[in-house]
């Protein structure tokens, strides 16, 4: 036996197989030893900004950036000095950020995935929880266009914007930043009736270590995209300028250097800002308990009034039986940035992206790549079906109503006193209980199949 | 022998399009980066570092105050019958279907242009930040300098502001409105009829952002928050004013039109040609006391090829 298999070895060395799959193998290895796992540009924003600057060049449609390879290269450059690698992640120092995140927590939830025992673990947790747990959806880069995110409806966050829906920081007129108990509250909870499960299975210091990720790359998403708009507008236009069409955000190695990084720290600032609020991070504003009788008859016949009144104005987007059919032609942020955000230009009508005024051009492979995905319409809930994304408690339907719904078209409230607020609260939630809300029972036909 | 050589061919060129496959670049990758710049950034921005970036940058002194005052002229006929009316799809006894004039020129005066100061700043120090600026640096815009809307229409398609100052935003409608502000301090505010809110933002801008109406997706206006009050839009005959401007240093200044935002293209400021790039251009520095008139033309194939 030992004889036989000597000999057949032999017989393929002389016949060259074994020497030709040793050469494969050295290719693959070669072929397949990829670079190491960096955040792609946002080719999407630049874009945008080119879009919306000048609307005479159509950018979108074009396989070219204004912006050159060389000064995209600079940009890449510098968000990695400032915040790493997917695989080593970087805080960068003197704004303030060290304050409310944390390095260790970025690097277990960084990173490929590893388990527990193994090398990069760290404490016992496992690194690359992000990868393992939302990199699918929300992609590497936190920019919402994961494998997986082409097939749900709604698409996925895109973090980069810095905008989140659902949180308990907005009051008194002006988006905040979510608080880290609103993330947490979001990966315990998922949201109901979309794509976004329930994290609650995960220990809580891999959900904490998630939190600051998740704020991690909307920081360095804000970021890249000042940077690119810096970029943009500091750059001279190569079609004016063909003498100088490369001018760097920041000259390496070139007497400004300092100067430009200074410029570059400026650009920083006022992104982390926000999120720091005085270096604890943002808090969830307090709501005081619900008044007494908040949710009687009477209250609730005072929310249905408000419900038609200007001073709420909710049935103009969810319609005059509440079911969501008011307004249905608007888009949310994230989609309206690449259809150039001029209002009433993007304003169609349809059905999930089969709007009219939408270009053509946006069916487009080539652009799905880069995450500009197909534009759906942003529809007002139904509120009669007693699915609320951002939580069905009545704290939380008070928030929407009193705090808006950032990126949408769901306005915040200030105005409303607090009685009324609550009002709204309560016919808001009896909506799905009034009879008009209840499926028709099927008809009962007497004597037909029946044993009576 | 032959048998060999056609695995080995074979082989080798399975081993290539591994290569191949495998280092196919992705969207947005734009090769390696520079580890020296990389690190460079990584190094100034040490996170054991207190000070973050590299240098403080001391700006010059000023050597006073100059005021500027001008006019935006349109040179050539804007086509307004590019001009399409507003959408109105609801609430049409009170919203106005008009037409929606993006290009206003009335005498050749162009209405709507706004100039501001793009250069470094700093707010509260007298050489720079005049102390006429700094008494109405927390000012309530209200009155005359609200933010309004009559029939659906915003009643200013530009509105400046300074960091700290808060904005009425007025409802003179009949019908319930909402301002979703897009700027870096993000809003969306209910307003009912005849009511008004508050909007205090906490940023400076380097660009107007959009302002628009959810109920009424027609609406669509523009504000702009700087950290002074360097700025100016052009009235109705095209006249604007920019008071209390530092002298003696660098003056580089940007031209916003909502048809065209940040575009390149020379127009002529008292005769003279001036290349305007991406929005931005300079003027000449000025002197302590110096009143500078300047006329501003633009040619109307500018708007007209972005209408």
């Amino acid at each position: 036996m030992k004889l036989q298999l000597s000999t057949e070895i032999t017989g393929l060395r002389n016949n060259g197989v074994f020497a030709s799959l040793l050469v494969t193998c050295l290719f693959t290895l070669i072929g397949c030893d990829s670079n190491p796992a960096s955040f792609q540009v946002n080719e999407a924003y630049i874009r945008a900004v080119e879009y919306k600057a000048d609307v005479t060049k159509p950018l979108m449609r074009e396989a070219e950036t204004q912006l050159s390879t060389a000064q995209i290269q600079n940009v890449s450059e510098i968000m990695e000095g400032l915040f790493g690698t997917p695989d080593e992640p970087n805080l960068p120092g003197g704004v303030g950020l060290e304050d409310f995140l944390s390095l260790r927590k970025l690097k277990i939830a960084a990173g490929p995935v590893t388990y527990t025992g193994e090398a990069g673990s760290t404490s016992g947790l496992e690194s690359g929880l992000y990868r393992r747990h939302c990199a699918h959806c929300h992609g590497v880069s936190g920019d919402g266009h994961g494998p997986t995110a082409q097939f749900l409806n709604p698409y996925p966050r895109d973090y980069r914007m810095g905008q989140f829906k659902f949180k308990l920081t907005d009051a008194d007129g002006a988006y905040k930043k979510p608080s880290k108990a609103d993330f947490h509250r979001t990966l315990m909870q998922g949201i109901a009736g979309t794509s976004m499960p329930s994290f609650r299975v995960l220990p809580e210091p891999e959900r904490e270590a998630l939190v600051d990720y998740v704020i991690y790359l909307s920081i360095r998403g804000q970021t890249e995209r000042a940077l690119i708009e810096a970029a943009y507008f500091n750059a001279s236009d190569k079609q004016e300028d063909q003498g100088n069409p490369q001018k760097l955000l920041v000259n390496f190695g070139e007497a400004s250097q300092d100067q430009d990084l200074e410029f570059v720290k400026e650009l920083l600032v006022p992104v982390v800002l926000p999120w720091a609020n005085g270096g604890q991070g943002t808090v969830q504003r307090t709501i005081e308990e619900a008044p007494v009788g908040w949710d009687s008859p009477e209250s609730i016949e005072l929310g249905r009034k408000l419900f038609y009144q200007s001073k709420a104005n909710c049935y103009s987007c969810h319609g005059r039986t509440g079911i969501g059919d008011g307004q249905n032609n608007l888009f949310d942020n994230w989609t309206l940035e690449h259809l150039g955000n001029a209002q009433g230009e993007a304003a169609g009508s349809g059905e999930d992206g089969e709007i009219a005024g939408i270009p053509e051009y946006f069916y487009n492979s080539e652009l799905a790549q880069i995450g500009v995905v197909k534009p759906r319409n942003v529809k007002p809930r139904n509120l009669r079906l007693g699915n609320y994304r951002g939580g069905r408690r009545p704290i939380d339907i008070y928030q929407r109503i009193t705090g808006g719904i950032e990126g949408t078209p769901m306005p915040a409230n200030t105005k409303l006193t607090q009685a009324e607020a609550w009002s709204l609260v309560a016919y808001v939630l009896n909506l799905p209980y009034e009879p008009a809300s209840r499926p028709k029972t099927a008809p009962v036909f007497q004597g037909v199949g029946s044993n009576k | 022998m032959k048998s060999t050589n056609r695995t080995l061919g074979l082989t080798l060129l399975l081993g290539m399009a591994c290569m191949l496959g495998c280092q196919r670049g992705l969207p947005g990758s734009f090769g390696d980066s520079n580890e020296m710049n990389v690190g460079d950034v990584a190094a100034a921005f040490e996170l054991e570092s207190t000070a973050g970036g590299a240098v403080e940058v001391a700006l010059p002194d000023p050597t006073g105050f100059a005021n500027i005052t001008g006019k935006i002229t349109v040179n050539g006929n804007i086509d307004t019958s590019k001009f399409v009316s507003y959408a109105v799809n609801k609430d049409a006894n009170v919203c106005s279907s008009e037409v929606n004039r993006r290009v206003q020129v009335n005498n050749n005066g162009l209405q709507w242009g706004l100039l501001f100061y793009d250069g470094a700043f700093e707010a509260g120090n007298d050489k720079w930040d005049h102390p006429e600026y700094q008494a109405q640096a927390s000012a309530l815009l209200d009155g005359d300098l609200a933010f309004d809307q009559k029939s659906c229409i915003f009643l200013s398609r530009i509105k400046a502001m300074r960091t700290g100052q808060t904005l009425k935003i007025l409802n003179s409608d009949t019908v319930g409105h909402n301002a979703k502000l897009d700027g870096l301090t993000s809003a969306n505010l209910q307003i009912g009829a005849g009511q008004s809110v508050d909007y205090k933002p906490g940023f400076q801008e380097s660009k107007p952002f959009g302002v628009s109406c959810s109920a009424h997706p027609w609406m669509g206006s523009y504000v702009i928050v700087r950290d002074n009050s360097l700025y100016a839009v052009s009235g109705e005959d095209g006249t604007f004013e920019i008071r209390n401007v530092p002298t003696g240093v660098e003056l580089p200044f940007k031209f916003w039109h909502e048809v065209i935002p940040s575009g390149s293209f020379t127009m002529t400021v008292n005769g003279e040609d001036v290349s305007v790039s991406r929005g931005s251009f300079t003027l000449p520095t000025l002197e302590a006391g110096q009143d500078l008139e300047l006329q501003i033309s633009i040619n109307a194939d500018e708007f007209n090829n972005a209408l």
